[in-house]
């Protein structure tokens, strides 16, 4: 029986890739607790001028984290349609 | 050949919780899973600005504090100001000088309380929870964790044929 190919991206440097998004995404994450942290100590003291620049910051950290989560699964399902493809028999005319 | 069931643990009784797919939660899995902890840590500081925006400050109440002669030196009391849920704390410094502050601690909101410079060291606020102190004049953190944490803030006295009265609150200066 043959063996079949795989059904995920097997290129090298795929793992390495989804691990440095796996701590890039952690360590956005840390930063944005740190945001909310500050910004409510800085309204508490009554500093209301930080609650904008700090909503937006952690608006960009989103951008950020759901970019980085979309680049990965977006090329996981290109490679996975390209494994498709590849397994599918031509159509005779 | 025999299919034998495995018997369940009687753990498992306690706790029947779903467990097949613990051992393959994936990289993916937990990046999407990280992704919804920055969507909820930004609607925590959208929820942060929207409270900054919903809120003003003013214009304060004058409250009458009693007569400025009614405290010795060195003593003190608590009031409520601005609003009656609001802990203050009313001084009367031992070179006779009137301060008031919120009673609050920054750090995990304890009350402060005042000690004379006859305890040992100086006359201060002290927050007992984690040994904070503050500066009397001021306010600001001196010791422990108060040291790097707002202010305790300062309300406006004023003193009126010999009654004392609450004004205000002192405006923040940030650095």
């Amino acid at each position: 029986m043959p063996i079949g190919k795989p059904q995920f991206d097997t290129r090298p440097g795929v793992t390495a890739a989804a691990t440095a998004r796996l701590w890039i995404v952690a360590m956005i994450c840390g930063f944005q607790y740190w945001l909310l942290a500050a910004s409510m100590e800085a309204v508490h003291a009554g500093n209301r001028g930080i609650a904008l620049p700090a909503f937006l910051g952690s608006l960009f950290c989103l951008a950020l984290a759901v970019g980085l989560v979309l680049t990965g699964e977006l090329g996981a399902y290109n490679v996975a349609k390209e494994l498709r493809d590849q397994r599918t028999p031509p159509r005779e005319p | 050949m025999s299919t034998q069931s495995k018997p369940i643990p009687k753990w498992r009784e306690d706790f029947p919780i779903e467990s097949e797919g613990d051992d393959f939660i994936t990289r993916r899995d937990f990046l999407r899973f990280l992704t919804l902890v920055s969507a909820g840590l930004a609607v925590g500081n959208g929820a942060v600005l929207v409270k900054s925006l919903a809120e003003s400050e003013g214009p304060f109440p004058r409250l009458e504090l009693g007569a400025v002669s009614d405290m010795e030196p060195g003593t003190w009391k608590v009031f409520n100001y601005p609003e009656d849920h609001v802990p203050a704390i009313l001084v009367r410094r031992e070179n006779g000088v009137y301060m008031a502050f919120h009673q609050k601690c920054p750090h995990l909101a304890c009350p402060v309380s005042y000690h004379p410079s006859e305890e040992g060291e100086g006359e201060c606020f002290r927050c007992h929870c984690h040994n904070g102190r503050f500066d009397i004049a001021t306010g600001q953190g001196t010791h422990g964790p108060p040291r790097e944490l707002r202010p305790l803030r300062q309300i406006v006295l004023e003193e009126s044929d010999g009654r004392l009265f609450a004004t205000g609150l002192n405006e923040l200066h940030f650095t």
